[in-house]
């Protein structure tokens, strides 16, 4: 059954990334310009040159076999060359891409584990003001003005700021994370404290620490699936840190990219944030699987 | 109603006030440059002072709220209006047309915000049209999900079967029953996704893809004065200080709307 239901969120989102994909070139191809600019590159441009490229990318070919062309390229890392950079988008795309996951990672474990310290704190030992105070402080303003925030800060404290190092981004998004995430952690919790099941640990004498340990197990799913939910306006937020501090991941790529109208590089550069978006989709789909023994039909 | 909600209220009328008549707290224009009177202080004839090419701060900033607040608002009719429609549509219809729309707002939620903010202008120009409706296709997935997951739920309650059993038509069940409801669900997320929309106006336009220079928005008016962190760090105040309250206000609004309300996503999924 479970193994079942893992396939069939597999194959969705194999299916969605093909769809997905495919209309990424559909746009693409309607920007104004020569299709070879804009899905290839500059090419010295002879005519012998210009005949041999158009048939292998077949755009003498009809719109569906483009498509299936297209696929093929993707999926054999095949993206062109970029105008800007001079080198292959696939290598200059990957490195950013490397880059911005790191930071993604360890904003997003850090935030939960801050936001799980702040509900230990406020319901398991009571410091009912602290937890409220930073987070709504934290939800009142988006990742980038958080930014620009501390980089008021310690424009003013004469505190250096290394431009490109991973610490002020990192800083930045797990100041602005934690109002959204302890937010959604917090109502999972609070409802979780009013089931049936936690009343019966309390009539055992089971400590406080353990019954929110146990709460926690419980409310995980739903906090995972409700953050995924908000990975757009998250990894939005993101890159517009990346770029104000000038860290090499995506967001600095697309404004490259794009103020040297770097067509190639752009349309890699969707193409690998939409895989990622449905990739963390469906991770999550299974992981909610995986926590949730009701979805698997044993309980 | 707490004392929070009460200065939210009053800080987003005084705010939508100002943004409203801007001409009538300063008769500067907001794009007008002045280069003999650069970073001037505070003063009398300037409430906030001037920026680095002399202009006007405070009318820079009233504007900026309008330009936001437009934005803002336009974004959400759109997205709103889309997903409400589609959403019910996908969820009465089902079948074939329900997976159809699906798999389209599951695209539609895939493709980065960024890229349809640089497809579009590319296609048909920058503005403030182009962001809204950048943000109104970025926003309307979660529309969408949210009213047809609500729709699906109140089609099986026992009521519609007591209207149906009475013998009422299908279209009187979807306008009084179905379309009421999930109006009032989807204007609640309206809300808490307003504040979102600003956050995102703001991101899009740090990047360089929103709303283009000298018009000024909240997220330009950082995204200019940012590369004067270092000498002249008071001109991002205001526009922070701006979004900071405008925001935090939207969210205890929303949080008490919610509240009262009690509607079914309450505790789903913002």
């Amino acid at each position: 059954m479970m193994w079942w239901l893992i396939a069939k969120s597999i194959a969705k989102t194999f299916t969605l990334i093909l769809l997905t994909t495919a209309t990424i070139y559909l746009v693409a191809r309607a920007f104004p310009g020569d299709p070879i600019t804009v899905l290839y590159g500059e090419q010295p441009i002879s005519d012998e040159v210009r005949k041999a490229v158009e048939s292998r990318l077949g755009l003498d070919k009809p719109l569906y076999l483009q498509i299936l062309i297209y696929w093929r390229r993707v999926f054999t890392g095949d993206w062109g060359v970029s105008t800007f950079f001079a080198k292959p988008v696939f290598q200059v795309v990957f490195q950013s891409f490397i880059n911005s996951l790191k930071l993604a990672v360890s904003a997003t474990v850090l935030t939960t584990l801050v936001c799980v310290l702040l509900a230990y704190l406020s319901m398991a030992k009571g410091f009912k003001m602290l937890s409220s105070v930073f987070p709504t402080l934290s939800s009142s303003m988006p990742a980038a003005v958080w930014g620009v925030v501390l980089m008021v800060f310690a424009a003013y404290l004469k505190i250096p700021i290394g431009f490109g190092s991973m610490s002020m981004p990192l800083l930045t998004l797990v100041v602005a994370g934690t109002g959204v995430f302890y937010r959604i952690l917090q109502s999972l919790l609070e409802k979780t404290f009013s089931e049936p099941f936690v009343e019966m640990y309390k009539a055992f004498g089971m400590s406080i620490e353990k019954i929110f340990l146990k709460a926690l197990r419980y409310a995980m799913p739903v906090y995972l699936t409700a953050t995924f939910y908000r990975m757009g306006l998250i990894i939005a937020g993101a890159m517009a840190t990346e770029v104000i501090f000038a860290y090499p991941g995506m967001g600095l790529l697309l404004v490259q990219a794009f103020s040297s109208r770097d067509y190639p590089v752009l349309i890699g550069w969707t193409t690998i944030v939409s895989v990622t978006l449905s990739v963390l989709n469906m991770v999550s789909d299974i992981l909610h699987i995986y926590m949730d023994p009701r979805l698997r039909g044993v309980v | 109603m707490n004392i929070w909600t009460k200065i939210s209220i009053v800080v987003l009328v005084v705010e939508a006030f100002l943004a409203a008549f801007p001409q009538l707290f300063s008769h500067y224009s907001p794009t007008t440059i002045d280069l003999t009177n650069r970073l001037a202080p505070p003063s009398i004839a300037h409430f906030l002072g001037t920026d680095t090419l002399g202009r006007d701060v405070f009318i820079r900033l009233l504007y900026a709220i309008r330009y936001s607040f437009t934005v803002a608002s336009f974004s959400l009719v759109l997205s709103l209006s889309i997903g409400l429609l589609m959403g019910s549509l996908s969820a009465i219809v089902g079948g074939f047309a329900d997976s159809m729309l699906s798999t389209l707002f599951n695209i539609l939620y895939i493709i980065p915000g960024f890229f349809i903010a640089i497809a579009l202008s590319i296609l048909i120009g920058s503005g403030l049209t182009t962001t809204s409706i950048v943000i109104g296709l970025s926003l309307a997935p979660i529309f969408y999900r949210l009213c047809r997951s609500a729709a699906k739920e109140i089609l099986t309650q026992p009521y519609i079967e007591a209207a149906k059993a009475l013998g009422a038509s299908t279209n009187w069940i979807i306008f009084r029953y179905v379309g009421k409801e999930l109006f009032y669900i989807a204007l609640t997320t309206a809300i808490f996704l307003l504040s979102d929309a600003i956050a995102f106006e703001a991101s899009l336009s740090i990047l360089g893809l929103g709303v283009q220079p000298p018009t000024p928005t909240l997220g330009n008016m950082i995204a200019e004065y940012k590369e004067y962190v270092f000498t002249s760090p008071h001109l991002l105040i205001y526009p922070v200080m701006v979004i900071a309250t405008t925001i935090a206000s939207l969210n205890t609004l929303a949080n008490e709307v919610g509240k009262k309300l009690n509607v079914l996503m309450k505790n789903s999924l913002l």
